[in-house]
C-alpha cells in the first residue's frame, strides 16, 4: 500500500502520502521503577525536540553537550514528572546516569530518587513530549506492588497509581461480570443455549410419564454444567498458549453448532447424547471465549482468578437464564399448539439461524 | 434427592474438570510470575567529545510556536507529513497531528480532512480515514489525490467494491494508466491475476515509455504485484524493474526482498537491506536471510525487544511483519497464525494473504510432526 501512496506524493506535489506499513519505531519513553529508584531512559532525538543540545551547531550531540544540558534538562523534568504520595508532591534528585541502548537508538538515562518509594503507594504524573507529540508514549514498569505492573502513559492517561495491588476481590468480581456480560450479548451464545433447552420441553408420546419440572431442571442443568467445564477448559489451554486454534474456523464451527443442537432436539435424542454434544461443542466455544477475554486478560495480573471468575459468571448467567426460561417453556410444553408447531419451528429456525451465521463468517 | 444423587454420578466428570481447572491455573500463575525489571545497560562515554547521536532532521520537527493561522499549521503539517514520508520516523506523525489538531472545527477546511486522512491512514486507522474522506465528499470537494487514497485504502483492506467505486470515480480524470492500473488490480483479485496481468501490460504499452513517468512507475508496481499473485516466473524482474525506477521506495524494496527470500538468494536480501534496518519488513528479511546463513543473532535480538515494546506499548502496527518474524525468525507458527488473522482483519494485500496460509500450513505440519 504504501507504494501507492508514495507514487500519489510523487505525482501530486500539492498533497502528502506518507508511508504506512513500513515506519519504524515510535516516539516512547520508558520508566523503570523500583523501591530504590525510577529509572527513566529517553530518546535522544527526543530530547533534541524539548531543549536545543547541539551547543557547537555541528548537526550532532556529544556527550559534553548531553552532560552540559543536565541541569536545564532535570529542571524540565521536574516540570514534567511528579512523584506524590497521599496527594503531596515529593522532591525528586534527577540525575543524568549515562546513555543506553534502545532499539532505536540511543537514550539519554536518568535517576530519580525519591523518599516517597518507600511507601507502598505512590502516583506518578508525567507529561513529558504530550504537547510536542501526541504520539508519545511512557512506558513503565514498576515492582513497587511486589509484582511487575505494566503501564502505558499517554495524553489521555497522565497518570497512574503504583504499588497498590489490585484487589482480588475487584478482579473477580469483574471478570464475573464479564462472563455475565459475555452470555446477554452473545447472540449465538444464547442461541445455543436455546437450542440445548429445546428437549426439555419436547413431550414424549402419550401415555409415557411426564417428567416433573425439577427433572427436567436437572437435566438441563448438568447438560449446561457439561458445556461450561468442556469451554473452560479449552479457554484455560487457549490462555496458557498451550494450543489455539484459527479464529475463522472456530467462530464457523461455533455457529454451525447451534444447527446441530437445534437438529439433535428435531430428532429427539436421548439427553445423555446431549451431554456428549454439549460437552464436545463446549471445547469448540471455549476458543471462541479465549479470543474475546485475550485483550481483558493480557491486563490482569491475576489471571487464574479471572479465568476462574469468568467461568463462574458465565455457569451463574446460564443457571439463571434456565431457571427464568424453563418454567415458561416447561408450562408450554404441554399444550399441543406448542408441541406441534411452536417446537419444530423453534428448531427449525434455530437450525437456519446457525447456518445464516456460518455462512457469515465465511 | 435420590433422583438428582443418582445423575449426580456424572459429578466425577465435574471433580475432574476442576482438578484440571486447578492445576493448568497453577501453570498459568507460574508462567505469569517469571517477571523482573530493567532495561537497558546504562554506559558513560569515555571522553566529552564522544559523538552520541546525529540529529539529522529531527529539530525541524519541534514544535513551532509562531504558527497561528489555520494556513500555517496546515504547511506545518504538510512538512511534518513530507518528513515521515522520507524517512518513516512516525515522530513526524506526532508534529503533523500536533498541528492539525490546533486548527479549530470552524477553520477545518477539505484539505485539513485530506491531511487528517492521510495521517490517520498512516496510523493504520483506516475507518477514520474513510471517515474523513466521506467528509471530502460531503464537501463536494472530491479530486484525484481523494479518490486515489479511498481506493488504496479499500483495497488494501478488501472491501473491492468500494475500491471498484473509487476507481470507476477516476475516470473523470483522464489519466488511463492509473485507472487501468486500478481496474486490472481489482481484476487480479476478484477475477483472473493472468487476463488481469495482460490487460495491464498492454495499457503500459499502449501508454508508453515516455509518458507520465509517475503513472509508469505506479504501473509497474502493480504489475509486479499482478504477476507475484498470478505466480508468474517474471515476478523478481518486475520487482526489480520498479525498484529502479523508484530506488527509495521503501514497500517495493520489501517486496523484492520477500521474492527473493522465497527463491532462497539470501545473499541478495542481505545487500537489498543493508541501512534498512529501521525498517521492521526490511529488517525482518534481513533477519531471515541471516538465519539461513547462520548468523543474525543480533538482529533476531533487536527485533524481538522492538515488537515486545510494541506489544507494550499495545500497537502492533505492522503485523504482517510480526507475524513473519514470529514464523520464520522464532519457528512459533501458532502464535504467527494469530498474528497473521489479527492483521488479515484489516489489511488483505497479497503478501497478508501469503503470510496467512504459510502460518496455516506451519501450525498444520507442526502438528503432525507432534
Amino acid at each position: 500500500m504504501r507504494r501507492l501512496l508514495l507514487l500519489l506524493s510523487v505525482l501530486l506535489a500539492s498533497f502528502v502520502f506518507p508511508n504506512v506499513v513500513l515506519a519504524h519505531k515510535a516516539s516512547d519513553s520508558f520508566i523503570y521503577i523500583t523501591a530504590q529508584q525510577i529509572r527513566l531512559d529517553i530518546a535522544v532525538q527526543d530530547m533534541a525536540r524539548i531543549q536545543a543540545l547541539d551547543l557547537n551547531k555541528d548537526r550532532s550531540v556529544s556527550w559534553g553537550e548531553l552532560r552540559a544540558a543536565e541541569p536545564a534538562f532535570s529542571t524540565l523534568l521536574a516540570g514534567y514528572i511528579v512523584l506524590s504520595h497521599n496527594d503531596e508532591p515529593c522532591s525528586l534528585g534527577i540525575k543524568l546516569e549515562g546513555i543506553c541502548e534502545h532499539t532505536d537508538g540511543p537514550y539519554t538515562s536518568w535517576s530519580l530518587t525519591s523518599d516517597c518509594l518507600a511507601h507502598s503507594v505512590v502516583r506518578l504524573d508525567y507529561s513529558l513530549l504530550f504537547d510536542i507529540d501526541p504520539l508519545h508514549r511512557a512506558l513503565i514498569v514498576s515492582d513497587l506492588s511486589g509484582e511487575k505492573q505494566l503501564s502505558v502513559m499517554s495524553p489521555s492517561n497522565r497518570s497512574v497509581v503504583l504499588g497498590e495491588r489490585i484487589s482480588a476481590l475487584s478482579t473477580a468480581g469483574v471478570f464475573l461480570w464479564q462472563g455475565v456480560v459475555h452470555l446477554l450479548v452473545g447472540y449465538d451464545h444464547m442461541l445455543f443455549l436455546l437450542a440445548l433447552l429445546l428437549p426439555a420441553t419436547r413431550r414424549k408420546v402419550s401415555g409415557v410419564e411426564v417428567d416433573t419440572l425439577r427433572q427436567v431442571f436437572t437435566d438441563v442443568a448438568l447438560v449446561i454444567t457439561m458445556f461450561t467445564l468442556a469451554h473452560s477448559f479449552t479457554l484455560i489451554a487457549a490462555s496458557l498458549g498451550w494450543f489455539s486454534l484459527p479464529s475463522q474456523p472456530v467462530e464457523i464451527a461455533i455457529a454451525l453448532s447451534i444447527s446441530l443442537a437445534a437438529a439433535m432436539a428435531l430428532m429427539d435424542v436421548n439427553v445423555r447424547f446431549q451431554r456428549g454434544l454439549a460437552m464436545g461443542v463446549g471445547l469448540i466455544h471455549g476458543f471462541g471465549f479465549a479470543g474475546v477475554l485475550s485483550d481483558l486478560l493480557a491486563a490482569s495480573p491475576l489471571k487464574l482468578l479471572a479465568l476462574g471468575s469468568f467461568n463462574v459468571g458465565i455457569e451463574l448467567a446460564q443457571l439463571a437464564l434456565v431457571i427464568i426460561v424453563l418454567p415458561v417453556l416447561y408450562r408450554f410444553s404441554f399444550l399441543p399448539l406448542y408441541q406441534r408447531r411452536v417446537f419444530p419451528l423453534a428448531a427449525i429456525l434455530l437450525v437456519v439461524s446457525g447456518f445464516y451465521m456460518a455462512a457469515q463468517r465465511i | 434427592m435420590q433422583e438428582i444423587a443418582r445423575r449426580c454420578i456424572h459429578c466425577h466428570a465435574i471433580f475432574f474438570a476442576a482438578l484440571f481447572f486447578i492445576i493448568f491455573s497453577g501453570r498459568l500463575s507460574a508462567d505469569y510470575l517469571d517477571s523482573g525489571i530493567g532495561g537497558p545497560e546504562v554506559y558513560q562515554p569515555s571522553d566529552d567529545e564522544t559523538i552520541v547521536f546525529l540529529l539529522g532532521s529531527s529539530l525541524a520537527i519541534a514544535a513551532s510556536d509562531s504558527n497561528s493561522t489555520p494556513q500555517q499549521h496546515l504547511d506545518a503539517a504538510r512538512q511534518a507529513l513530507v518528513l515521515f514520508r522520507d524517512t518513516a520516523n512516525p515522530r513526524f506523525l506526532g508534529a503533523a497531528e500536533r498541528e492539525l489538531a490546533a486548527i479549530p472545527n470552524a477553520e477545518r477546511s477539505a484539505q485539513f480532512y485530506a491531511y487528517r486522512a492521510s495521517l490517520r491512514q498512516s496510523l493504520h486507522l483506516f475507518d477514520d480515514a474513510i471517515a474523513d474522506l466521506n467528509t471530502i465528499s460531503d464537501m463536494k470537494a472530491d479530486n484525484l489525490e481523494s479518490l486515489m487514497m479511498r481506493f488504496t485504502i479499500t483495497f488494501v483492506t478488501g472491501n473491492y467494491q468500494a475500491a471498484g467505486q473509487a476507481c470507476s470515480a477516476l475516470k473523470k480524470y483522464g489519466n488511463n494508466l492509473y485507472v487501468a492500473s486500478c481496474t486490472q488490480q481489482l481484476q487480479a483479485v476478484t477475477g483472473d491475476a493472468n487476463t488481469a496481468y495482460s490487460e495491464l501490460k498492454h495499457a503500459m504499452a499502449e501508454f508508453g515509455v515516455f509518458g507520465d513517468r509517475p503513472a509508469l512507475i505506479w504501473a509497474s508496481g502493480t504489475l509486479a504485484d499482478i504477476a507475484e499473485r498470478a505466480g508468474r516466473e517474471d515476478t523478481l524482474g518486475l520487482w526489480q524493474l520498479a525498484l529502479q525506477l523508484n530506488r527509495d521506495d521503501l514497500y517495493t524494496r520489501a517486496r523484492l526482498a520477500s521474492v527473493l527470500l522465497n527463491q532462497g538468494d539470501y545473499q541478495q536480501v542481505i545487500s537489498l537491506t543493508e541501512d534498512y534496518l529501521a525498517v521492521d519488513a526490511l529488517a525482518v528479511s534481513r533477519a531471515i536471510a541471516q538465519q539461513h546463513l547462520g548468523e543474525g543473532a543480533a538482529l533476531t535480538r533487536i527485533l524481538r525487544e522492538r515488537f515486545d515494546e510494541a506489544l507494550w506499548r499495545g500497537e502492533i502496527v505492522h503485523k504482517r511483519a510480526y507475524a513473519q518474524f514470529l514464523l520464520d525468525v522464532q519457528h512459533q507458527p501458532q502464535a504467527a497464525l494469530a498474528m497473521a488473522e489479527k492483521n488479515w482483519e484489516h489489511q488483505r494485500e497479497w503478501p497478508d494473504v501469503v503470510i496467512l496460509l504459510r502460518a496455516r500450513e506451519a501450525v498444520k505440519t507442526n502438528r503432525l510432526v507432534q
